[in-house]
């Protein structure tokens, strides 16, 4: 019986490791989106959006696997540095970039009978 | 390389407390569901332990469900022998009464040759000797051989023989073993009296077995 209940807080502990990890998942993917909306009318933005990713980062690399998090690192610090140079053309297109990539992020753990299978 | 082997030691002891956790059956006879999550977890262990860009997690957790499944599984099995059958599936008799019962071994996909195999392997050289075999769930053949071609035991002997007794280690390499000493009934204060009966230090003990009829033997360090 002692097992059994072993078990079962194994098993809640690990929903919700799964739970956690999806919902700081999206509630990341959302604030870059944000971000991203938002630097798009003001640069200023952008080094915030990057601050928050480092904070963030740290505890996605727990969860998601450590190339999809470069890779958003490297097109958020991109992404930064096109918005401060102020070159329009190149922020725009690092901002669709770093939005192509934070979907990817988001889509890979939505729940979703395409994820599923 | 470093994250690797700290990756590499936690995943061992987890897959050894996993394995632990789901009991000793899962170390000698493995029934099917047993076989699966033995295979699964190795797998599962072997991802994140070379691959250093995957999370640990994302091994950690299939291993956490695999284990809790496997315990409901079982529990459920224990309390359903119907939900038992559709896991394990059952027993099949294959040899009635000196009878090859042909398709259960077509059934079971064995040929003759695994079945003689399997007997000879149990001392058993014809298939007329049988009383029953059985292929258990795990896939062992259990034999049962008519009471003609059984050696007889001293019930059917009518003779009257001493209580079985077995060796159990009480000391290995210096140590002294308590559940083997109580499993013989005796104390570390017989233990203590035989030792200084015998002049021997504890330390130079290599082996010392023992038995309830509180004979011994001592094997010293050389």
């Amino acid at each position: 019986m002692k097992k059994i209940k072993v078990a079962i807080f194994i098993f809640l502990v690990a929903l919700a490791t799964g739970i956690f990890n999806f919902l700081i998942v999206e509630s990341t993917a959302k604030r870059l989106e944000s971000y991203l909306d938002s630097t798009e009318k003001d640069p200023q933005l952008a080094s915030e959006m990057s601050a928050f990713w480092e904070r963030r980062s740290g505890i996605l690399s727990i969860f998601v696997h450590h190339d999809v998090i470069d890779k958003i690192t490297r097109s958020v610090i991109k992404t930064k540095t096109a918005a401060e140079s102020g070159n329009d053309y190149f922020k725009k297109s690092q901002i669709s970039v770093t939005r192509a990539l934070v979907k990817t992020l988001k889509e890979s753990d939505e729940i979703s009978l395409k994820n599923v299978l | 390389m470093l994250i690797s082997f700290l990756r590499a030691i936690l995943l061992y002891l987890i897959v050894i407390f996993a394995v632990r956790f789901m009991g000793k059956r899962q170390i000698s006879e493995l029934q099917t569901s047993e076989l699966v999550i033995t295979f699964l977890i190795s797998d599962i262990a072997s991802i994140p332990m070379q691959n250093t860009s995957q999370p640990l997690v994302s091994g950690l957790i299939p291993i956490a469900v695999l284990v809790c499944c496997e315990i409901f599984v079982s529990v459920f099995m224990l309390k359903s022998s119907k939900f038992r059958k559709i896991i394990c599936g059952s027993a099949v008799i294959l040899i009635n009464d000196g009878k090859l019962n042909q398709n259960e071994l077509r059934k079971l996909r064995m040929t003759v040759d695994d079945l003689y195999e399997q007997l000879r392997q149990m001392d058993v050289f014809s298939i007329e000797d049988v009383s029953f075999a059985i292929v258990e769930t795990n896939g062992k053949l259990s034999v049962l051989k008519k009471s003609e071609k059984q050696p007889p035991d001293a019930s059917t002997l009518g003779i009257t023989v001493p209580d079985a007794v077995f060796d159990s280690v009480v000391i290995s390499s210096g140590e002294i073993s308590d559940f083997s000493l109580s499993v013989c009934k005796l104390n570390r204060s017989w233990l203590e009296g035989v030792l200084a009966g015998e002049k021997i230090d504890l330390k130079d003990i290599f082996i010392m077995t023992a038995n309830k009829n509180k004979e011994f033997n001592i094997i010293k360090k050389s």
